[in-house]
């Protein structure tokens, strides 16, 4: 709470970092719960993003009919494991990611490289009634198939967390291409990065409007907080 | 004073960025190097706003950055002999045109040996302020413990000039660590903060140094990190123009929790005492 507050961020979606590449069902059930509580526990400053994981397709659709029926609970992400090892996305894992459509709420899936910028490109065009976040606009070595690539594809938005945000031009870019409706801030969460990367906004040359819409305008219509 | 250790011109044949992102796996390119395969290669995409020298002495009067060490895109992902010369060319243009604004660094590559001792020799035209580099050994593919690269290496520290090299994995920093060793009169400039990591076997040599370009989410964590381990003496303050934001490197710096007078010492003292050239001044 005080970070945010020193940040100067009035809402914080949060997810359970350490279940990104969990060993075991246990421990996401776990950080899903954990998430949870925090959220209850401050449901003005903190709401609560639900890991899935394609190992574990079932038990991922019951975190999710267990989890958003928690009105804090307002997105299933950030998604990490979610490909294969044939770098696809796991036929049995449609399963969750439909149950959390079906339940409306979004799903943010991390991305850093082309092969996962095409399958979030992919599951945004089979369900073109999901709504979905592709975080860190590619990541730093695939932004610009990330924005390219989500140019067309309109319930697909981006969230500029991570190295992108602090590069040259590159968010600009994102709302040049993409339109500023489909645009987010996001820190991913590095508390003393957090500031650099509102400030980045802050003083960008974009317009106090498009600002707005990317600092939380348009996350408070994606996510109805 | 401000002196940025670690631009590049902001421009990139398209042959060349194409090239370039053929031959790397998608999953090994490095930020820098993606970036700026975006940059002047007629995709809908561009967010490189500068174009020129002009344009980059422009963007460092607006961050209040006095001098820059500019390098060739070109010449550093070199894939023929011609690459390095003509690189050498644009870095030349460029600092005859804002001669106390720029400062050359000239690529070097073991595969063009010859060439890259002309290199040599056209920075040590340079008195006082010319570097070589940097090396992109790692994604260039190419070795810095091979005889040919000792050997370039090797007469740029004859000619008391600085090499850089580009890392994006940290354990590229081994082959650094070896090198500086095989050339102890060398003088090292590596970028990324040293990538965050190893700081123990960089803190074991006295001719390497690290730039503050390319990672600013390091956060000031890192820069503790380096301070502690490397102290204010062997950090250089460098951006990594035009991939990285110059303005939060800059800002992350400033709010450091060290005296004034280190501060100085990172944004252009360390950089003034590593280059002076006692052979040419």
């Amino acid at each position: 709470m005080e970070a945010l507050e020193q940040t100067g961020v009035d809402i914080a979606i949060i997810s359970s970092a350490y279940v990104s590449n969990a060993k075991n069902i246990e421990i996401i059930q776990e950080g899903n719960a954990k998430v949870a509580e925090i959220a209850g526990r401050f449901p003005d400053k903190v709401k609560g993003g639900l890991t899935i994981d394609w190992r574990w397709p079932e038990e991922s659709v019951s975190e999710a009919e267990h989890h958003f029926s928690d009105e804090n609970m307002v997105i299933s992400g950030e998604i990490c494991q979610y490909l294969n090892e044939s770098e696809e996305v796991e036929p049995a894992f449609m399963k969750a990611v439909e149950k959390v459509i079906e339940m409306q709420k979004p799903l943010m899936f991390h991305s850093s490289f082309p092969c996962q910028v095409r399958a979030i490109c992919g599951l945004a065009e089979r369900y073109p009634e999901g709504r979905f976040v592709m975080a860190h606009i590619g990541g730093m070595r695939a932004w610009a198939h990330g924005i390219l690539q989500a140019k067309d594809i309109e319930n697909l938005y981006i969230d500029i967390s991570g190295t992108p945000s602090l590069m040259n031009g590159i968010v600009e870019e994102a709302v040049r291409i993409l339109g500023p409706d489909r645009v987010l801030f996001g820190s991913d969460s590095r508390f003393d990065g957090t500031r650099y990367t509102v400030e980045r906004i802050q003083h960008s040359q974009l317009s106090d409007e498009v600002k707005q819409k990317i600092l939380y305008r348009n996350c408070e219509e994606l996510l109805n907080v | 004073m401000i002196i940025d250790a670690n631009t590049y011109l902001p421009r990139f044949s398209k042959k060349a960025a194409t090239e370039v992102l053929s031959a790397v796996p998608e999953k090994d390119i490095d930020p820098l190097t993606y970036y700026l395969c975006q940059i002047n290669c007629e995709h809908e995409i561009n967010p490189c706003t500068v174009e020129d020298a002009c344009g980059l002495c422009a963007h460092l009067d607006s961050l209040g950055i006095t001098k820059a060490v500019v390098s060739s895109p070109d010449a550093c992902y070199c894939r023929e002999e011609e690459d390095l010369r003509r690189g050498a060319i644009e870095v030349e243009e460029a600092v005859s045109a804002y001669p106390e604004r720029l400062i050359p660094s000239f690529s070097v590559h073991p595969s063009y040996y010859e060439e890259s001792l002309r290199q040599i020799e056209t920075a040590t035209r340079y008195p006082g302020h010319a570097l070589i580099g940097p090396l992109f050994f790692g994604i260039q593919g190419f070795s810095l413990t091979d005889d040919a690269t000792v050997d370039i290496v090797t007469q740029a520290a004859e000619a008391d000039l600085p090499v850089r090299l580009h890392i994006f994995f940290d354990e590229e920093i081994d082959e650094v660590v070896t090198l500086a060793g095989a050339v102890p009169r060398g003088k090292f400039l590596i970028s990324s903060l040293g990538w965050g990591s190893r700081y123990s076997e960089l803190e074991k040599t006295e001719n390497i140094w690290v730039d503050t370009a390319e990672f600013p989410f390091c956060s000031a964590g890192t820069y503790a990190k380096a301070l502690k381990h490397l102290g204010p003496d062997r950090i250089i303050f460098g951006t990594g123009f035009p991939a990285w934001e110059g303005s939060i490197i800059l800002k992350i710096i400033h709010e450091l929790n060290i005296p004034d007078s280190e501060k100085e010492d990172i944004l252009y003292k360390n950089f003034l005492h590593l280059f002076d050239r006692k052979q040419n001044d």
